[in-house]
């Protein structure tokens, strides 16, 4: 990959209140005002939560829609001053939707990617031609130019549509839940692309995201919002100001800022002692977790958990009123456990 | 620069050109063939001596062609030509396989303009309309209706998003224009009556040398312009937020789409009737044979499929050999239906347009 120079550019979003029909008499406002900022070769991930408006506030960075009040800014300029044409220049969208046309090739849709820059009758040069297979080669996507769109399955699709965003050649691309209908292996591509792009290709990259802990590993800033607030911030800033848990209301679910995953808070009711080989600790603690006890007990506990390793393969010896068993997998014994708690240990 | 020009997805180029001149072979034999048929058996040479200005044939044979089978070949290339590319378009901007002029109202909207200026001022058409005034305001008329039922549909769509009800809406709006022209008939004398009847059923064979001239102008004009929008089309399928983001400006885009679709159906229907199935239909054989979504491709490739299947369809509407013609309507109808089922078929798996 040759390095080309890579110029600096920036979006800013400047108390930018967001909604629908803006100017209209049943004027709705979503969000705001908000300021934010985005940098060159930034990945940024928008979180939040379902309704909250992220997908208004791409809209709206994209140019789709109105907003309400305040401004979007590329490199100081208010993109809704631009013409449409010299907007699309610089901001490319790629949506939640599926794109279905019957009889589209990969490539054509990719082909399209070049409108703005075409002529009345989109008649391609060979400089767009250069431009789309260098899209089609960013996404790793070349040997799908002559397949039709329904021939493709939802992963290589959304990476069509981000080869499209590219052939468009903005150096800021907005992806709406670009990982939505996409199961876990494409959706770790996906994102790995769109970090790619960032750094190789210098394209500033902003989407929408449920995964949060995918967000956190991979984005140079996260936009988090809320119902009330956007927090701004590098992953790790918003995992010392502990915002994440802002995310939900409810006091049974923690967010554990070591592992950046969000877990159930149990109230464990029972107690083990649990001693023996240290490798498998913590992965039975968390299985006692879930059943409802802790590992935190003493000598006097009724029910001892011992840990061996036999073989290189862990089983675990459990004693309780000095009968001993002995299970080999984490799933027998906590259907032991459950079925003691029931008979009521005590 | 390493990658070349014909490694890019569009080119299936030999195959295409292979079939517009396969197609263009078929137009020209049906173009030949619709001449041919008819009550009276006339040599393929005199037809051609007659044509091309040869003045040793009969003066019966002369007028059963230049005055008689020549408009007609000409209206169904014109006709079929108009309605392909109107399907197209409105498969287009409303990004649906079973969108078309007859299907969204669009051609009972012109209907209902036709059946307003002719019932309402019937005096005026019964002397069978041969001047340009009459010829003009029943275009006139005609692309008005159509007009209005499609701005109606696209009101209806901009609100509602789903491609169901707009389609229902379309056959709702085309019932309504249907109602009123029932009522407006239910008050028209006899002779009016007949005349509207008659134009109703379709035909290619009833248009004046004058009628003819008109609806050329007409046609041209709205192909032009589709030529000036293939771009956009292009990018239109892929949906408003794509469109817009792409820098298309969606509403100059509609406007200039729908008014070509307008003159188009709209010239179409008031001199040859309601003819059903060719809008929808053709536009799906266009990218089935061609495999392309490219309006490049599609636009030239509609138009000629289309002159080809309402040539077919006239031909096959003379009953050849029985003396008896049946309305071209019915003929369309019954090779389009089959086309759209295959189209609703494919569907569920393909999706969309």
């Amino acid at each position: 990959m040759q390095h080309q120079e890579i110029k600096y550019h920036s979006v800013r979003l400047q108390n930018l209140e967001i909604g629908y029909d803006a100017g209209r008499k049943n004027e709705h406002k979503v969000f705001g005002p908000l300021s934010l900022e985005s940098n060159t070769a930034e990945m940024v991930c928008l979180i939040g939560r379902n309704g909250v408006g992220k997908s208004t506030l791409l809209r709206t960075i994209a140019g789709l829609q109105a907003q309400i009040a305040g401004k979007v800014c590329f490199d100081n300029m208010d993109i809704n001053k631009l013409p449409a044409s010299d907007r699309a220049k610089r901001i490319s969208y790629v949506s939640t939707e599926p794109v279905h046309v019957s009889q589209m090739k990969a490539g054509e849709l990719i082909a399209l990617g070049r409108t703005p820059h075409t002529g009345w009758f989109g008649r391609l040069s060979d400089t767009h031609l250069y431009k789309i297979h260098k899209a089609a080669e960013l996404t790793g996507i070349h040997s799908l130019l002559q397949k039709h769109l329904h021939e493709l399955s939802d992963g290589e699709r959304q990476k069509v549509m981000i080869a499209r965003a590219l052939a468009q050649d903005t150096p800021v691309i907005v992806l709406d839940e670009p990982t939505a209908f996409l199961d876990l292996p494409s959706r770790y591509e996906i994102v790995q692309l769109l970090s790619d792009l960032t750094m190789k290709a210098g394209k500033t990259i902003l989407f929408s995201t449920h995964d949060l802990s995918m967000a956190i590993d991979v984005a140079d800033k996260i936009w988090l919002m809320t119902d009330k607030e956007i927090y701004e911030g590098a992953p790790e800033d918003l995992l010392i100001n502990g915002v994440f848990r802002k995310l939900f209301d409810s006091s049974s679910i923690e967010f554990d800022s070591k592992t950046s995953v969000f877990r159930f808070i149990r109230k464990p009711d029972n107690t083990v002692l649990l001693t023996g080989e240290k490798k498998f600790r913590m992965i039975t603690v968390k299985a006692l977790e879930r059943v409802g006890f802790t590992a935190e007990g003493n000598e006097n506990c009724k029910i001892n958990i011992h840990i061996k390793e036999e073989n290189s393969r862990p089983c675990w010896e459990l004693e309780i009123n000095k009968i001993r068993r002995t299970f080999h997998t984490v799933y027998d014994m906590t259907v032991f456990l459950k079925k003691l708690k029931d008979h009521d240990i005590n | 620069m390493s990658i070349s020009g014909s490694s890019l997805p569009h080119n299936d180029r030999k195959r295409t050109i292979i079939l517009f001149l396969v197609l263009t072979m078929i137009f020209l034999m049906f173009v030949i063939s619709d001449l041919m048929i008819g009550p009276v058996n006339i040599p393929l040479n005199k037809i051609f001596g007659i044509i091309f200005g040869n003045t040793s044939s009969n003066d019966s044979w002369k007028t059963i062609i230049s005055d008689f089978r020549v408009p007609k070949t000409l209206t169904a290339i014109l006709a079929g030509t108009a309605l392909s590319i109107s399907g197209l378009q409105m498969q287009t901007v409303f990004r649906n396989p079973l969108a078309g002029p007859d299907v969204l109202g669009i051609s009972a909207g012109a209907s209902l303009g036709v059946a307003l200026v002719m019932l309402g001022f019937g005096d005026f058409f019964i002397t069978r309309n041969l001047n340009y005034l009459g010829s003009w305001t029943q275009i006139a008329a005609a692309c008005t209706g159509a007009c209005f039922v499609l701005i109606l549909v696209l009101l209806v769509s901009v609100r509602i998003r789903d491609i169901l009800t707009i389609l229902i809406m379309g056959i709702l709006f085309g019932s309504a224009a249907s109602a009123i022209v029932n009522i407006l008939q239910y008050f028209s004398n006899q002779s009016v009556l007949k005349v509207f009847m008659v134009w109703s059923m379709g035909s290619l064979a009833s248009l004046s040398a004058i009628q003819l001239r008109v609806m050329a102008v007409c046609v041209g004009v709205g192909i032009a312009l589709t030529f000036f929008t293939v771009k956009m089309m292009d990018v239109l399928m892929l949906g408003e937020n794509y469109s817009k983001s792409m820098g298309i400006n969606i509403n100059f885009a509609r406007v200039i789409i729908f008014l070509s679709t307008s003159i188009l159906s709209g010239s179409v229907t008031a001199f040859c009737g309601p003819i059903g199935f060719i809008g929808i239909a053709v536009p799906h054989l266009a990218r089935f044979m061609f495999r392309t979504s490219r309006n490049k491709i599609l636009i030239p490739a509609s138009m000629l499929l289309g002159s080809v299947v309402l040539l077919l369809a006239d031909m096959v509407s003379q009953l050849p050999g029985s003396g008896t013609i049946l309305p071209v309507n019915t003929v369309t109808a019954l090779l389009g239906i089959p086309v759209v089922v295959w189209v609703v078929v494919q569907n569920r798996k393909v999706a969309n347009v």
